[in-house]
């Protein structure tokens, strides 16, 4: 499966727009590499990143790195 | 009941070759009197219950066939029970019934002889019985070395009482 | 890829060097008779890519190495006819991928020595993998581990072989329906689900994480430490709770999908319990008939000689007898009675005298003392006069004396010394009441024997209606693999309980997780009280980081989950393709499978349903198999990613052994048009020409190339396994 694939099958699940974190149109239409200033898309980028890139990072990066995405973005 | 008595009471011989034919045909009884049953007679593939069954049988082929046989004098014979003990009591009457007729007894001579004299006539009634039985036997024994199978249907010895020679 | 060519070497029945047989796009098949060896050359497929082969006794597979292999895969007559003292057996696949322009070829070599007169096989077979470019003469031995891996993936990757190179027999086991983990585990292999439980773990982790960090900063800014400190040891326990619970929740899903596949089994059964009880109890009552009739019969023939004596049948012809002493009785009667009659008119004037007196006088009348007087004294005491010895008078008197001496005799009335006539007459008589008897001993015969013909009769009659009650039991049990007539009256018992199981652990699963909602509901109750606890707020930033985490771990849960469905109702919809395509030339509706989850633990099982949407019974008819096939296509069909079927080929050996002939064809179009290549062996066609015909002709099936195979011995002279080889034929 590529990215985006996973990307969109995540998306399209309707809890994102139900809690709104997106609309509708919104996550008919976004792809992995679109930009975007929604904090979960990016947080689901990071996540899927880390895991589908050669040997997959562990659960542990993972974390680490979107902790530093959120401190970044507070500061 | 005198006369009748007397003939019962007596025990009538035929020859000991005959054993092994009797024996092939009458269910071997038990310690106790009538202890075998008719359903061991039937699986021992035997056709009597006893022998005197058997003797009355080859007298009253003896008959039907006009056959009495004497018996050799010097030949090997058995007795067998007193006619007294068989059974049914009709039959043996019956039996006794049909030696009188063949025989040549005057039954009125009878009735004004001594003891003694009686006696005499009743051991001729017994011999007469003898050879006819020996003649019923002569012929069964010949029937069966014709046809070894002889046995095999159930109804020979039914069948037997109708040949006429 | 696709095979083009498999070469065998003195591979069990396949002797010597020149077994090829070459494939292209399309149905190939190999067409033989049982024990002509398509078994053997499927072997040779597996025999190459896994080192092993199947042995059907056993019912497994075993390694080349192992003792119940080694030497016996080499060629019976290969080993006699060997002029050295070292032999080989050989296997070679070539594999060519259309756009390329080169083949590759994967060899496996197995060697014996012979020592002593025996052949001793190696330790194990030797694997190599050759690059041939289709220009070149000779290949090239490709010695990179990496690139074995690689083309052997390229052949057939090892997660889904079993659902393209299998045996008939296997697909029984394969796709168990009764089994609901078949699917899952189908599902869990071929698909890319794997993916999104491992997303699945990262979010949980990451939600735990944060969720670990926020309960932290709540207790170090508690105002009250003692309280913070016991409601973060309470939320400790609890979190261990939950994860006890749904532990335990396994344990229970798993106890439960065992427990209802058991009831279904027997849900099955139930119907032909019942029935197979139902001809039981008539059974008995027929059993019981039997007894009573049998021991009737026994008895009338038992009874039968003894009637000769009892029923007097032995006087059959003997009724002239009776007549001849009839005749003898008359006269004797006769006889008889004029003797008495003589003996009676001789002292009739006697007894005359003796009346004559007796009227006079009575009997005892004088007394004899006094008539003894009279004569002595020679005087009559009544008149009283003179009675002189010899006169009138004084014989008169003596008269009364005789009298006396008369009658006396007149009481020993015995005209014979013997009186036989009772005796004589009771004979008469005996005879006469053995009369009817006799004149009816042979009706009374006939009688018997029809009596007996009768007993006989039913007898049989009955007899045989409990061999046929015995039969069908037997029958009913062979055909629904109920292992006796005692099982059958158990199951409806098992069932119950096996029922009971399953709503057991459904209630002790619903009790965990209800358990479980409470516990989670009480550790956000502690978050909010640990929240209120704390002198300072949290900072936002980390409760938005737990929400957006938590929510984030919702989401890839659910997207799991729908990911999941999905790939169920795909695999739906390509099982009712496959299945309706193999049915269609079969008349009748054959009905829709539909993948159901009957325990809500995502377990899903397949049933079939009419057209109104009723569950049909089809899946116990022999249509089972194509579901199954259907199955194991659709499986590899809707494998979305990588079209499997493309790439890979479909080697299948005796797939369509249950099928009935309508089937076939419908299962040879449909196969050819899934799968880019297939390799079947097949019995079928070698029996009906007919079908062959179709196979060859028809234009829905595309068809590859078509071999027949025969041993070279006759199957009568293959006790001598030494001359065995195989012919191999090409027909297309």
């Amino acid at each position: 499966m590529t990215k985006d694939e996973i990307f969109r099958a995540f998306i399209s699940d309707p809890l994102v727009v139900e809690k709104k974190y997106l609309t509708e149109e919104e996550a008919d239409k976004i792809r992995i590499t679109e930009a975007t200033e929604s904090t979960i898309v990016d947080i689901l980028k990071i996540i899927i990143n880390s895991k589908q890139d050669d040997s997959g990072a562990s659960d542990l990066k993972i974390s680490n790195k979107i902790n530093k995405y959120l401190n970044k973005i507070t500061l | 009941m005198d006369f009748l008595n007397n003939i019962k009471n007596k025990k009538p011989s035929y020859l000991s070759n005959y054993n092994d034919l009797i024996d092939r045909y009458t269910l071997k009884q038990g310690g106790k009197r009538g202890t075998s049953s008719e359903e061991q007679k039937f699986e021992q593939g035997k056709f009597f219950s006893t022998k005197y069954e058997v003797f009355m049988y080859a007298i009253i082929i003896g008959l039907n066939n006009n056959y009495p046989l004497k018996l050799h004098d010097g030949a090997k014979k058995d007795d067998f029970w007193e006619i007294k003990n068989w059974q049914p009591k009709e039959l043996v009457d019956y039996i006794i019934m049909s030696i009188l007729a063949v025989s040549d007894i005057d039954l009125n001579a009878l009735e004004n002889m001594t003891e003694d004299e009686i006696n005499f006539e009743t051991l001729k009634i017994r011999k007469l019985m003898e050879e006819y039985a020996n003649g019923g036997f002569d012929i069964l024994s010949s029937k069966i070395e014709e046809n070894p199978d002889f046995d095999n249907d159930e109804l020979c010895f039914i069948n037997l009482l109708d040949s006429i020679n | 890829m696709i095979i083009t060519k498999i070469e065998l070497e003195n591979f069990m029945c396949y002797a010597g060097s020149n077994n090829i047989f070459e494939f292209t796009e399309g149905l190939n098949v190999i067409i033989g008779d049982t024990t002509f060896g398509k078994s053997k050359l499927y072997d040779a497929f597996n025999w190459v890519i896994d080192n092993q082969i199947y042995i059907s006794e056993l019912k497994s597979f075993w390694k080349t190495g192992t003792e119940n292999v080694r030497e016996k895969i080499i060629s019976d007559k290969a080993k006699f006819e060997a002029t050295s003292d070292r032999i080989k057996t050989s296997v070679k696949i070539t594999t060519h991928h259309p756009e390329k322009d080169y083949v590759y070829i994967w060899e496996r070599e197995y060697y014996a020595n012979r020592e002593n007169g025996e052949w001793i096989g190696d330790k194990d077979s030797k694997e190599t993998i050759w690059k041939k470019e289709l220009s070149y003469l000779t290949a090239k031995i490709v010695e990179n581990d990496e690139e074995i891996k690689r083309i052997k993936r390229q052949i057939i990757p090892s997660e889904i072989k079993n659902y393209m190179w299998f045996q008939g027999e296997q697909v029984e086991t394969m796709i168990d329906f009764n089994d609901s983990n078949t699917l899952t585990k189908a599902i869990n292999i071929l698909s890319n689900i794997k993916i999104f439980d491992e997303y699945e773990d990262t979010a949980i982790y990451l939600y735990d994480a944060a969720e670990k960090e926020y309960t932290k900063i709540l207790k170090e800014t508690s105002k009250d430490k003692d309280k913070g400190e016991k409601l973060d040891n309470e939320k400790t326990q609890l979190e261990i709770d939950i994860a006890r619970l749904i532990d335990e929740n396994k344990e229970y899903n798993e106890n439960l999908i065992k427990a209802h596949n058991d009831s279904e089994n027997l849900l099955n059964k139930i119907d032909e319990a019942q029935e197979v009880n139902r001809l039981q109890d008539k059974k008995e009552i027929i059993k019981k008939q039997f007894e009573k009739i049998d021991k009737e019969y026994s008895k009338s023939e038992t009874s039968f000689h003894k009637k000769m004596f009892k029923e007097f049948w032995i006087l059959k012809n003997s009724g002239k007898y009776a007549k001849l002493f009839e005749d003898k009785f008359k006269i004797y009667e006769e006889n008889h009675y004029d003797v008495i009659n003589e003996y009676k008119i001789k002292h009739q004037l006697e007894n005359e005298l003796i009346s004559k007196l007796e009227t006079r006088l009575p009997f005892n009348v004088p007394d004899d003392m006094y008539i003894e007087k009279m004569l002595e004294t020679e005087r009559c005491l009544v008149c009283d006069r003179e009675a002189k010895k010899e006169s009138e008078a004084w014989l008169k008197i003596k008269e009364l004396i005789d009298r006396k001496q008369e009658s006396i005799k007149l009481k020993n009335f015995k005209p014979f010394k013997n009186d036989l006539e009772n005796e004589i007459k009771s004979l008469y008589h005996n005879a006469k009441s053995l009369e009817l008897n006799i004149v009816n001993v042979d009706d009374n015969i006939n009688e018997a024997l029809e009596f007996r013909k009768d007993y006989e009769n039913k007898r049989n009659e009955i007899n045989a209606q409990l061999k046929k009650i015995d039969d069908d039991i037997e029958k009913l049990l062979l055909d629904t693999k109920l292992k006796s007539a005692n099982e059958a009256k158990n199951i409806l018992n098992e069932y119950r309980r096996k029922v009971d199981a399953v709503n057991s652990f459904k209630n002790k699963l619903e009790r965990n997780k209800k358990q479980i909602e409470n516990k989670k509901y009480r550790i956000s109750e502690i978050l909010q009280e640990l929240n209120k606890n704390s002198n300072k707020p949290v900072p936002e930033a980390l409760s938005d980081k737990v929400k957006l985490l938590k929510d984030i771990r919702d989401i890839m849960i659910s997207t799991r989950e729908r990911i999941y469905k999905e790939l169920i109702e795909l695999l739906e919809i390509e099982m009712n393709k496959h299945y309706r395509d193999m049915t269609m030339t079969v008349t009748g509706f054959r009905g829709v499978i539909k993948l159901i989850d009957k325990n809500n633990n995502s377990n899903y099982m397949p049933q079939i349903y009419n057209e109104d949407d009723s569950l049909s019974a089809l899946m116990n008819t022999s249509n089972l198999m194509l579901i199954k096939l259907s199955t194991i296509m659709a499986i590899i069909s809707a494998k979305k990613d990588t079209s499997a079927t493309d790439l890979y080929t479909l080697i299948s050996d005796a797939p369509l052994s249950t099928f009935g002939e309508g089937y076939i064809l419908g299962f040879c179009k449909t196969v050819s048009r899934v799968y880019n290549q297939s390799i079947i062996m097949s019995k079928e066609f070698y029996y009906s020409d007919s079908l062959r015909n179709e196979l060859l002709n028809n234009s829905e099936i595309k068809i590859g190339n078509v071999y027949t195979i025969k041993p070279s011995i006759k199957e009568h002279e293959r006790g001598n396994q030494n001359n065995l080889s195989t012919i191999i034929k090409k027909i297309n």
